[in-house]
């Protein structure tokens, strides 16, 4: 009754390295190409029908697409628009991997750090290319915030710069963290409740019982929740590379 | 904890980069233009039909105000039609009034004439009555017929006084 047993990464097919990568396909990837096809099936059966007057599956799609289209328009503006499929992609991908991570016996892709790293590494990228590209090496002035006394400006600059270098890592670890304490939490819970059962103390059971539905409900709330933080998060480092005002 | 095991790095890399670039290529090939078609339409159904409403709205606006324009100018023909008729008929009243008052006045002056014929006639009547009615009176009396026109000279002195 390992809690972190569910975390392990389990070869189903092993392939060949490719160019010195393991490309085995694993628990995890199986839950990868689940999400993205379940999150692309919807989209694509969602977008199929062109209907002035939407129908459900479709009014589901075009909410999701307003959903994250808003959010790009609220905080990065109509220039922002341009990495609305990025956002979008970002935003399925997390939100059906969090979700899909709640069904039992199920693997949760987002709460491997490598794996969060990643796409945080990508925003990280994608925000300073396009502060460069916009800004040139003005893009720089970022870190030397306004209206303050010269003789504190190394030390801030410093600060500044610590900070914008740990963002993926902060944007990375928030993901992994909550979902990895959540269904570690679940299965703690869980091992009492099997445990108390089977030792026979049936009645004592209830009570972690009844905590591991209520967190249940609220492991839901945070699947959804961390998946628009970060798709709000990538959204605001966009606007400040884009606008450079903070 | 599974998580810092560098051995699956490599696999849920590879992994990640070919499904997120699966739905990333999806999305952006697929759906998002197809959804944003769909809006697109939408929103310009929703446009032209809105100024198809307004547009009929004007044309109606334009017949209303033509039907009482129409309405307006029937009006002012009908009273100017009503007066000219009533001027007429004031006119034509008027005519055969005057010439009623014509025909009237002849009659009258017709009338007086007779009138004035009988009153001369009986007035020489009486003469001659009270000429005849002195001559005999005076016959009677036995004096000397007197002669005509004395009698006739003083019969105009009494009428005269």
């Amino acid at each position: 009754m390992d809690p972190m047993h569910q975390f392990e990464v389990q070869p189903i097919i092993e392939l060949p390295a490719l160019a010195g990568i393991d490309t085995s396909f694993t628990n995890s990837s199986l839950w990868m190409v689940l999400a993205v096809g379940l999150s692309g099936m919807f989209m694509l059966m969602a977008s199929s029908r062109t209907a002035l007057v939407p129908g459900r599956l479709q009014l589901m799609g075009e909410m999701a697409y307003g959903f994250v289209a808003n959010m790009i328009k609220e905080n990065v503006g109509t220039e922002g628009m341009r990495f609305f499929p990025f956002i979008f992609s970002l935003f399925l991908f997390i939100l059906f991997c969090n979700m899909l991570g709640m069904l039992p016996y199920s693997f949760t892709v987002t709460s491997h750090l490598i794996v969060t790293f990643a796409l945080a590494a990508v925003v990280f990228v994608m925000v300073t290319a396009v502060g460069f590209i916009r800004h040139g090496i003005g893009f720089l002035k970022l870190f030397v915030p306004s209206g303050i006394p010269v003789v504190m400006v190394p030390l801030l600059v410093i600060i500044e710069v610590i900070s914008y270098l740990t963002r993926p890592v902060s944007l990375s670890v928030r993901l992994f963290g909550n979902m990895m304490a959540g269904h570690t939490m679940l299965k703690i819970f869980g091992g009492f409740v099997v445990g108390l059962s089977s030792a026979g103390l049936v009645p004592l059971a209830i009570a972690p019982f009844a905590l591991m539905v209520a967190l249940t409900g609220l492991e839901l709330l945070i699947a959804g929740l961390q998946a628009y933080v970060f798709t709000i998060l990538t959204c605001i480092y966009l606007n400040e590379a884009i606008h450079m005002d903070h | 904890m599974p998580q810092l095991d560098p051995s699956t790095f490599g696999s849920q890399l590879f992994w990640l980069l070919v499904c997120f670039g699966a739905l990333y290529l999806v999305l952006s090939f697929i759906v998002i233009p197809r959804i944003s078609r769909t809006l697109e339409t939408r929103a310009e159904t929703m446009e032209s039909d809105l100024a198809e409403a307004e547009k009929l709205r004007g044309q109606a606006e334009a017949a209303l105000a033509a039907y009482e324009e129409a309405l307006a100018e029937a009006r002012s023909r009908a009273l100017v039609l009503a007066q000219e008729m009533r001027a007429e008929v004031q006119a034509e009243t008027d005519r055969q009034k005057a010439e009623l008052d014509a025909q009237l006045a002849e009659q009258a002056a017709g009338a007086d004439k007779i009138l004035a014929a009988a009153r001369d006639a009986a007035m020489a009547d009486l003469k001659t009555a009270a000429a005849e009615l002195v001559g005999d009176v005076m016959q009677a009396i036995g004096t000397d017929k007197a002669a005509d026109g004395d009698v006739a000279k003083a019969l105009d002195k009494v009428a005269a006084e």
